[in-house]
């Protein structure tokens, strides 16, 4: 076995040494799918599409292109971007039954960018930036700027850095759209930023009538510099097209919990993509070993054993171009027992989240962040309310196990009505084995009336909350390394911390709504009544009251009266 | 009532009367708020933002005299025949109706012929006009030994003639290679009615008029698995295309990239064709009427999402082995001339077909992916032809016994750039000037147009720089004519463009009127109604004072 890893270590550097040698380009592109069977029963499919451009100078930044996406290129250096990260998700991700995903995402689309130290106007360049982005992707990131969007100074600090001095959270904008609904027309043009599109590799799988019928399903575009050596003399751009996707297999196996790339994807292989330097598939075998087992159709030529964080797994490594594929290739998990569910180990920390109050008046947001580690540890909580959602933060209270503790920072900076969001970032020690409730409280306001989205009785949705944190252990941590840009540098990766950044539930309140057609009836309603109160105020101030005679007045009346006893006396006939 | 029936006593009267006066103020005092404060009031806060505009000069544009003004200078041996040829030229000349020539003749001098040992010896001399939009005749009197010709087109802006040379001849020479008054003219005429006029051929293929051109270089390579390119791009632009931008730049602004294209067919099926001829075995051939339907599938990924400059697209097709070579066929059955396969878009781009050499596909020792080197000489030569006429360099028809220096170390002639620059000059003026014009006319038409300052200010921008250029252009400073012109050009897209005109435009008026109507109507009936009363009452009191005076 250990020789088959070498051997296919080997080939995959002697793919790197070619490829150097004789493509005058300066960019490499690697296709991975992971798959993982969950303890829960589903199975989680990862794929990652990583381009690594090395950039020679500023000068031609972004402005020939090989590999790398022209479309987003072009974006990413007209607005000075630095680093980006979008996704695009439906569903949610439950950490409890789950473990942690390799690319934390909230439900809806969440949008985070870094822009470079000499952007001018940080606020409109943000604005821009979604609206192109909207157009590359298909997606109302449109409706992004600064009402929406954060400036969270802890959240983000961690991932791509390349220098190492201080950074100025001025330059980060971050916004989500909870709102949004992710389907084929964001997959399409999201495939289409791959170098092989979906004609070739690993990318063929990708067909939207089967990764629409997933549990959760996550598109990601990851943008960030990485140094291209150990002291970061040069800087390259790493591009990770993600997408996760989670099947649940008691809907799609029939009686069985057995699955194969035809079942989850539809059809089968037939290659790696000739641009691609490498394109493996990988399956962790390690519930093999504790829960059901299953056998792999065709035996994986080579398997890696990872060990990281203190916590052993195990993966069945398929190199696609070295399969020599004639045809379709398919890879099929048989499991020897029908639908054994493993012991379900939850992550050290995972949270939950939702709303209490009564009524339309008093509400209150309520997260419960778990930590079931034996050691304290130290988490940021980032709450992200949009302006017509008003916090008041002296009701803030944070109780663990019982107690009140007190956080160790505390960002604030209060909503304006239609200006900017609720910015709430709290560091906090949670204690070891523990369940700390975060507690705040809300109202619920009127807004203008042209500020209700269409279907305003469907609710108004508050964004997930992001919990960071740098774990210890490495347990159900599938994460990529910080210095590491493919699946493969995740293996066997040990470091101080793993960093996991927990996105909650996201929240969805009913406002006080009120009837659309009330402007107008208001208009016509008020001016009825000017025009009504109008008229005999006009009359009395400036026409003389003068009496007529008598006997017209009286003519009249007895025409009246005589015309109602005529009317009486009919009906008296009658009955 | 009882009251009534006694009120026949003095006093009584006094106080109805006064009554009377203050209902009638009352009623004044109605009108004066709602009709004489009101309705300016509200006029005036419903009222679409305007700023006045110059329409009488917008509308004198039209009569705009344009003429450029033109200084020849003409040094001869002899002195009498150059006066003579001047006399000719005059008069052959004298229809022009958009160039006002001024001949000078300059005396002959040494430094002329110090250096006219071979024509290139000419060029390097320091004699030639400095200044754009100015031409110099030479006569060489040796010129025969060099060329055939009777006269040569020099690279700067000097025409060398010899002594057989006649003035017939250089007016021909200065009509269609330089001047182009015939091709500057159906431009305008075919900006102004474009129903009634086309374009010429190069008019319909350059690119119009824009502050800044984007350059987008496409590699397809539709089979990377079998075929590798080894080909360095960024240099090749570089090496090729940036000089001669460098050249236009004044014109414009450039921006060039590229991009690889992998798995990108042409959609398009070529023909086999077995040949006997040659050492390739067949080919295939791609007729002429399907070229455009190449273009359709790639322009999904060519277009850019954040630029808005007008973009040439230039891409080089290379075909995987087999399918090699593919060669373009015309309508007739024959391959194109010359044994390029390449082909060009109008006001789009060009497309290079460039097949990979037989000895790489045919050379079963190696392995695929085959690697080929394309010919970067022959791509560039190829794209850089097609980028002069886009850009607006004319192919030009010859003329016999007139040639012109080749293009050596220039990629751009001096002449060619002084003709560009008169034909952009113009172009941006007239469309300056019908932008302009169908904005006023909008504004006539559609009410709801708001103009504000900024707009404002443009316009008015526009119509001093419409004028500033027609005037530089009369007196001959064509570079500052140019400027003032892509001045006039952008600020008038900038006017007419803005965002800001529109934002009244959803807002018709019947809705107005929806919602003034209910409020409107109830109270200005009793309001205007009252005016009738006003006016009796002051009638009425006209009368008394009249009677009074009368007693």
């Amino acid at each position: 076995m250990r020789g088959a890893l070498y051997a296919s270590v080997f080939i995959s550097f002697i793919h790197l040494f070619f490829s150097v040698t004789c493509v005058p380009q300066n960019d490499y592109f690697d296709e991975e799918l992971l798959l993982k069977p969950l303890p829960s029963g589903h199975v989680f499919a990862y794929f990652q599409f990583t381009t690594i451009w090395d950039l020679e100078s500023e000068a031609t930044f972004y402005q020939h292109y090989h590999l790398f996406p022209r479309a987003l290129g072009e974006i990413v250096g007209w607005y000075n971007v630095q680093e980006l990260h979008i996704s695009l998700t439906a569903g949610l991700w439950r950490y409890e039954h789950w473990g942690y995903p390799v690319h934390d995402a909230a439900p809806g689309a969440e949008m985070w960018a870094w822009f470079k130290e000499d952007t001018k106007n940080v606020d409109t360049t943000w604005r821009e930036l979604a609206g192109a982005l909207s157009g590359l992707l298909c997606a109302s990131l449109n409706s992004i700027d600064a009402s929406n969007s954060l400036n969270p100074e802890f959240t983000f600090q961690l991932p791509g850095r390349v220098s190492s001095r201080a950074v100025n959270s001025s330059y980060l904008r971050y916004a989500t759209l909870p709102r949004e609904i992710v389907c084929t027309e964001n997959l399409t043009p999201w495939k289409k930023l791959l170098p092989c599109d979906a004609k070739k590799g690993l990318s063929t799988l990708l067909n939207a009538g089967h990764i629409y019928n997933t549990n959760y399903h996550s598109l990601g575009i990851h943008l960030r510099p990485v140094c291209r050596d150990s002291n970061c003399s040069q800087i390259s751009v790493e591009l990770r097209q993600t997408l996760s996707l989670v099947y649940d297999m008691v809907i799609l196996g029939i009686g069985n919990q057995d699955f194969s790339i035809k079942k989850l994807f539809g059809i089968g292989l037939s290659g790696a993509c000739p641009l691609a330097t490498m394109s493996n598939i990988y399956i962790d075998t390690t519930l093999n070993e504790t829960g059901a087992s299953f056998k792999l159709s065709p035996p994986p030529p080579a398997v890696i054993a990872s060990s990281r964080g203190g916590y052993e797994s195990k993966f069945a490594v398929y190199d696609v171009k070295a399969l020599g594929i004639d045809g379709m290739f398919n890879i099929a998990a048989f499991y020897s027992s029908p639908r054994v569910h493993g012991v379900n180990l939850p992550p050290v920390l995972y949270a939950n989240r939702y709303i209490i109050g009564y009524g339309q008046e008093y509400g209150g947001i309520v997260t419960k962040v778990y930590n079931g580690l034996w050691k304290p540890l130290d988490v940021v909580y980032l709450e992200n309310i949009p302006w017509f959602i008003p916090l008041y933060l002296h009701t803030l209270k944070i109780v663990a196990n019982g107690k009140e503790i007190k956080p160790l920072l505390k960002r604030y900076i209060p909503g304006k009505a239609r200006t900017r969001p609720y910015y709430l970032e709290v560091a906090l020690r949670l204690p070891a084995r523990s369940t700390t409730e975060i507690y705040i409280e809300f109202d619920y306001v009127f807004l203008k009336w042209q500020e209700y989205p269409p279907d305003a009785n469907h609710g108004f949705y508050i964004g997930a909350a992001i919990i960071t944190a740098l774990l210890p252990v490495g347990r159900n941590y599938t994460g990529l390394p910080q210095d590491g840009s493919t699946i493969s540098s995740s293996f066997n990766a040990s470091r101080d911390g793993y960093l996991v950044q927990i996105r909650t539930e996201t929240l969805i309140i009913t406002m006080p709504t009120p009837d659309f057609s009330m402007p107008y009836n208001v208009i016509c309603l008020a001016c009825t009544v000017v025009a009504l109160a109008f008229g005999p105020l006009h009359n009395m101030t400036t026409k003389r009251l003068r009496l007529k005679d008598e006997g017209g007045q009286n003519h009249l009346i007895s025409l009246l009266k005589s015309a109602f006893k005529r009317s009486s006396e009919k009906k008296e006939k009658r009955s | 009532m009882a009251l009534k029936k006694e009120e026949t006593s003095d006093d009584f009267a006094k106080v109805e009367d006064n009554n009377d006066a203050r209902r009638v103020y009352a009623a004044i005092s109605f009108v004066v708020v709602l009709i004489v404060i009101g309705l300016p009031l509200w006029w005036e806060t419903t009222d679409v933002y305007r700023v006045p505009l110059p329409y009488s000069r917008i509308a004198a544009l039209d009569s705009l005299d344009v003429t450029l003004a033109m200084n020849i200078s003409i040094t001869t041996l002899d002195a009498a025949r150059g006066d003579k040829l001047i006399e000719d030229l005059k008069d052959i000349l004298k229809t022009s109706k958009l160039f006002q020539f001024t001949f000078r003749a300059l005396p002959l001098e040494k430094k002329h012929f110090a250096l006219a040992h071979s024509p290139e010896g000419l060029e390097s001399g320091s004699f030639h006009p400095r200044k754009s939009g100015e031409l110099f005749l030479l006569e060489v009197p040796g010129l025969t030994r060099f060329t055939p010709n009777h006269v040569m087109v020099g690279l700067k802006r000097t025409v060398y003639f010899s002594s057989e040379a006649t003035a017939v001849k250089l007016s021909e020479v200065l009509e269609l290679l330089l001047l182009r008054e015939k091709s500057l003219r159906q431009m305008v005429a075919a900006m102004t009615t474009p129903t009634e006029t086309d374009q010429d051929r190069s008019g319909r293929r350059r690119m119009p008029a824009a502050e800044e051109y984007d350059i987008m270089m496409t590699v397809v390579n539709p089979e990377p698995e079998k075929l590798q390119i080894d080909w360095d791009l960024p240099e090749a632009v570089q090496d090729y295309l940036e000089p001669f931008l460098y050249e236009l730049s004044p014109l414009a602004g450039y921006t060039v990239k590229s991009q690889w294209l992998y798995f990108v067919t042409l959609n398009v099926q070529p023909k086999l064709v077995i040949d006997t001829s040659g050492f390739g075995h067949q080919h295939y051939a791609l007729a002429e009427d399907l070229l455009p339907q190449i273009i359709t599938p790639l322009e999904k990924k060519l277009a850019s999402r954040v630029s808005r400059n007008p973009c040439l697209n230039f891409v080089v097709y290379i075909p995987p082995c087999e399918a090699a070579p593919l060669h373009i066929y015309t309508r007739q059955g024959v391959r194109v001339k010359g044994g390029v396969d390449a082909f060009l878009s109008p006001r789009w781009g060009g497309i290079v077909i460039h097949n990979p050499s037989h000895m790489v596909c045919h050379n079963s020792s190696v392995p695929e992916p085959k690697e080929y080197s394309p010919d970067t000489v022959a791509i560039m030569g190829v794209f850089l032809a097609q980028l002069r006429l886009l850009m607006g360099i004319p192919e030009l028809e010859g003329i016999s016994r007139v040639g012109q220096l080749p293009l050596s170390t220039v990629s751009l002639r001096q002449w060619e750039f002084d003709s560009l620059l008169r034909m952009r000059t113009l172009e941006q003026l007239t469309s300056a000037k019908l932008t302009l014009q169908s904005l006023s006319q909008l504004l006539g038409k559609i009410s709801n147009i708001v103009i504000n300052d900024a707009v404002g200010n443009s316009i008015y921008q526009v119509v001093d720089c419409v004028e500033r250029a027609a005037h530089l252009l009369k007196i001959g400073q064509l570079d500052e004519a140019f400027n003032e012109s892509k001045k006039a050009f952008l600020s008038a897209e900038a006017a007419f463009t803005d965002p800001s005109l529109l934002a009244l435009l959803y807002f018709p008026d019947d809705q107005k009127y929806a919602v003034y109507i209910p409020l409107f109507l109830p109270v200005m009936i009793p309001v205007v109604m009252s005016l009738k009363n006003i006016c009796a009452w002051f009638s009425g009191r006209m009368c008394s004072k009249h009677k009074l005076k009368k007693e």
